[in-house]
């Protein structure tokens, strides 16, 4: 390819001699010896110059005697010159050869650091955190990457078996989505599962609502969203590897592979597979710091190109995952006995997603999905097999209307199929019980309509109906607005909308595993529903001095109208479900910063909250919630050496944690905590990245100031607590603060400081 | 506080360069007019591909594409567009229809972004992109302030 490029705007003057005639004249050829069109040919410090013609011969007339220089410049090979001398009357032949083009040009991508990749321009206010943000405190998994993001925080709910959820604006997670390429795959039983074991490398981006978006997703999108882009064939490189390993001997290994079965379909691979087999107790108390795992996970995805660029994508992803926790002494064969106490938990997860658009000229897109969730556990002797089946379906039809209406309309189908080894999934008849697993269909159908009045006024209006068979009618509206400022820097957007839950009849309180009871749903059983208000600002200011810096302010409220609980003590052989006789709220506000000068980037971010629930008149603080939290992301670049320090980390404020009973001596609230990490990595020209670190520089762990985390985790299985006649535990010298075994008392890892060390390698 | 204090330095900032002000109008064409341009008089195309949302790309059209010297090289030796990489509308260009394309929901980028501006496979935003005879001989996903930009353009202009 020829990359020459000419002087327009250099105007040549005619110079006419009299007296002389003295003209230059050539070729201009390659390496190969081709000619070269196109090339100019300068007298330099002359007001003189030509082009070479379609054969590479230039000339150049009416010279006067003297030295001169011949100049050649061009992009493919840079500059040559000559140095001639001309006499009266001559005609000098010079020809050049350029000789190989030179790879300056070449290479025409260039990348730099300044750029963005992607973000939303909705009226909806989303959060975008690329790969490259995570990256600044790898982590196995998304579950714990999210610790990053402020507002949004991953709980671990149990201090020997780990598993956790994420609360959004302090709601807990069952009220959280969890989408795959905006897909509600993930839901119930699985909420973690959907978010280990997606391999780092394979993720583009996560996108986070705050605030009820049920009115585009349905059940579930209560407190927040969170979507999860993948990759797509075209933008991942050829090959990527990620492995890396703490102190403490975990191991997380992440390939990605991408390859083309023909011009048109193209595919990706990742696996993902994280081990911790070594089995730590720095506090003491005989029981596992931190859960050992074993986990394979293995994602691919297709992605077929069609006329007039028609999407069709597919990708399938399956999860299997060993873990336990326990007594330090626990092995697989003390698996649901009494003798040694341990919670292991196999999973088994398989799930398939796809987005088609259909063959036709309006934009009507089918979206599917279905997922296998099977979990075999063991909490000591207590025995929890699950089996969840959800099937996804749905139709949207873009049609934008004049210059101001986009359309979106949508139909859409859930079905879920729920099992376990509870009375929660049996029907109890006088004379057997019978296995009656739950089955549930949520049919439901959207419109919603973003009118953009001009360049800075935009409102969406949507609302949404479904169909429950326990609730009946359900509708979830929404309003959003945004406007923006003339010169783009100020952004306003005022949102409000409902967001609800069907019912979740299988029950996450093992309480309810034991005995024979009969499921009862009280009649005028509502969903689960909140309304959501919020106001967020954006500013950017913007300096001559390369200082950016966006400021995005959030004051949100949300009042929960109802929420489902189980009642066990009306009748002891009832699980009665029923609705709450009162409300809860969270309200807040939070900031944003995220700032960038010259090598220095930092994103920091805080939020001030208040969640409470009133119950029958009387006003809860929630359990496991802080008052304030912020995070930070600092990280400097050194460019010449291509080394970038990166320190993470966040802070909670005290939260009020479960107490068995009066005479608990632990801390009835946390203290403010936090975790604080350093990385620093160097990248080299060849792809390949080296990373490594220091995770929890303070140290922090949650028995800090505590006797103890897990109550009598010396007798784990209550053989030596003496009951009264109404259950409770009585004190004696043995048990002084009257306490049962109790995993719950915890909010925080349970992990100290460790260091860690990766490498990264891309092929493009 | 410190942030106070830092932001009334910013203000400060802000106000004072606004002070400044630029005589000379940026030539802005389209792509659709580009060959009845080059008919008359050929020149390298600078395309400057933005997004809504793009604080880099705010920054180069307050800072850079508002300087004097880069106007007068745009307008002098070359043919200017600005171009939002998310618009709707469909651009035709060399016989060819560009559209946009969405990958998400309010996420998406226009096809001739993509032909022109995509590295590994996605655009980054800001990209500058320079093209000569339809073909791009220049690109760059960053931000490019003043100096880097006048060092690209003199250097295309005087080959």
């Amino acid at each position: 390819m020829k990359r020459i490029i000419l002087i327009t705007s250099c105007f040549l003057s005619a110079f006419v001699s009299w007296s002389q005639s003295i003209s230059v004249y050539g070729t201009v050829t390659n390496g190969q010896s081709e000619p070269l069109t196109y090339v100019k040919v300068l007298v330099d410090g002359e007001n003189k110059g030509s082009f070479t013609d379609e054969n590479g011969e230039y000339v150049l007339s009416d010279l006067k005697s003297g030295k001169y220089t011949l100049l050649i410049r061009s992009i493919d090979y840079g500059s040559t010159q000559k140095e001639i001398e001309l006499n009266p009357n001559d005609s000098l032949r010079i020809d050049f050869n350029l000789g190989k083009p030179i790879k300056d040009f070449d290479e025409v991508v260039v990348s730099g650091t300044m750029k963005e990749a992607r973000k939303s321009d909705s009226p909806v206010p989303t959060e975008v955190y690329t790969d490259e943000y995570f990256k600044a405190n790898p982590t196995p998994s998304i579950f714990e990457s999210l610790q990053n993001v402020n507002g949004v925080r991953p709980q671990i709910n149990c201090s020997v078996c780990n598993t956790g959820d994420i609360h959004i604006n302090g709601l807990e997670g069952p009220y959280t989505m969890i989408l795959i390429d905006g897909m509600p795959i993930v839901s119930g039983l699985s909420t973690v599962y959907g978010l280990n074991g997606i391999p780092q490398a394979l993720i583009e981006r996560v996108e986070i609502v705050k605030g009820p978006s049920s009115t585009l997703y349905g059940s579930e999108a209560v407190g927040g969203v969170i979507n999860v882009i993948t990759k797509s064939p075209s933008n991942t490189p050829k090959l990527t590897a990620d492995i890396f390993g703490t102190s403490w001997g975990e191991v997380n290994t992440d390939v990605g592979y991408k390859f083309n079965l023909n011009e048109k379909i193209s595919s990706i691979i990742g696996i993902n597979y994280f081990n911790y087999s070594n089995p730590i107790d720095n506090n003491n108390d005989n029981f596992t710091d931190v859960t050992l795992q074993d986990r394979i996970s293995v994602f691919n995805k297709w992605t077929v190109q069609r006329k007039d660029n028609r999407i069709f994508s597919i990708a399938g992803r399956y999860v299997y995952e060993d873990r336990w926790g326990g007594e330090m002494d626990w092995t697989p064969e003390y698996r649901g006995g009494d003798e040694i106490y341990g919670e292991s938990i196999y999973t088994s997860r398989g799930e398939i997603f796809g987005t088609y658009q259909l063959p036709m000229k309006e934009k009507v897109l089918f979206m599917f999905s279905a997922n296998s969730h099977q979990q075999n556990s063991v909490y000591g002797d207590l025995e929890y097999i699950g089996d969840q089946k959800v099937g996804f379906g749905q139709f949207t039809w873009d049609k934008k209307i004049g210059n101001h209406h986009d359309f979106l309309l949508g139909a859409s189908m859930r079905y879920t199929y729920y099992d376990d080894n509870s009375v929660a999934t049996e029907f109890v008849s006088d004379l057997e019980v019978i296995n009656n697993p739950s089955e549930t269909i949520l049919p439901g159908v959207f419109l919603q309509d973003e009118i953009t009045f001009n360049n800075q006024h935009k409102v969406l209006l949507g609302i949404r109906y479904d169909y429950n068979s326990t609730h009946g009618d359900i509708f979830t509206p929404r309003l959003n607005y945004k406007w923006k400022s003339k010169n783009k820097k100020n952004i306003i957007r005022v949102s409000g909308g409902r967001g609800y839950r069907v019912a979740n009849i299988f029950t996450e309180d093992h309480a309810a595993l034991t005995g024979a009871r009969e499921l009862e749903l009280e009649d005028n059983l509502a969903p689960e529903t909140s309304w959501n208000g919020n106001i967020n600002i954006i500013k950017k200011i913007i300096t001559r001095d390369q200082l950016f810096v966006t400021f995005d302010a959030t004051v949100f409220y949300t009042y929960f109208e109802n929420k489902i609980i189980p009642d066990y003590e009306t009748d002891p052989n009832k699980i009665i479900y029923g609705n709450l006789d009162g409300y809860a709220e969270s309200k807040g506000i939070s900031l944003n910063i995220d700032l960038r000068y010259k090598n220095l980037t930092g994103r920091i971010g805080g939020t001030l909250m208040d969640v409470s629930r009133v119950e029958n008149g009387e006003r809860f603080q929630q359990e496991f919630q802080e008052d304030f939290t912020a995070v930070w992301n600092i990280g400097y670049t050194f460019p010449k050496w291509g080394v970038m320090v990166e320190y993470t980390g966040n802070i909670y404020g005290p939260m009020k944690l479960p107490l068995l009973s009066e005479t608990d001596p632990r801390q009835a609230y946390s203290e403010t905590w936090s975790i604080q990490n350093i990385q620093v990595r160097k990248s080299f020209s060849n792809g390949l990245e080296i990373y490594g670190g220091v995770k929890n520089l303070l140290n922090w762990t949650p028995n800090r100031g505590n006797p103890f985390i897990i109550a009598r985790a010396h007798d784990p299985f209550d053989e030596n607590v003496v009951f009264d006649g109404n259950g409770q535990a009585v004190p004696t010298p043995e048990n002084p603060y009257g306490l049962t075994f109790d995993p719950a008392y915890v909010y925080g890892p349970n992990q100290g400081t460790r260091a860690f060390l990766g490498i990264r390698y891309a092929i493009k | 506080m410190r942030l106070n204090k830092l932001l009334k330095y910013l203000l400060l900032i802000v106000g004072f360069l606004t002070f400044q002000s630029s005589y000379a109008q940026l030539e802005k064409h389209h792509f659709e007019s580009l060959d009845s341009l080059q008919n008359q008089e050929e020149r390298p195309v600078v395309v400057f591909f933005h997004a809504e949302w793009c604080k880099f790309c705010l920054a180069m059209e307050a800072n850079v594409f508002t300087s004097d010297s880069v106007i007068t090289k745009l307008n002098n030796d070359f043919y200017f567009i600005s171009f939002d990489a998310e618009q709707k509308e469909p651009v035709n260009y060399k016989g060819e229809t560009f559209l946009y394309e969405s990958n998400g929901v309010n996420t998406g980028t226009h096809q001739i972004a993509t032909h022109y501006a995509s590295q590994d496979g996605s655009v980054s935003y800001p990209a500058i992109v320079v093209l000569w005879k339809g073909k791009s001989i220049f690109q760059r996903n960053s931000f490019m302030d003043k100096e880097e930009l006048m060092g690209v353009l003199d250097r295309i202009s005087s080959l």
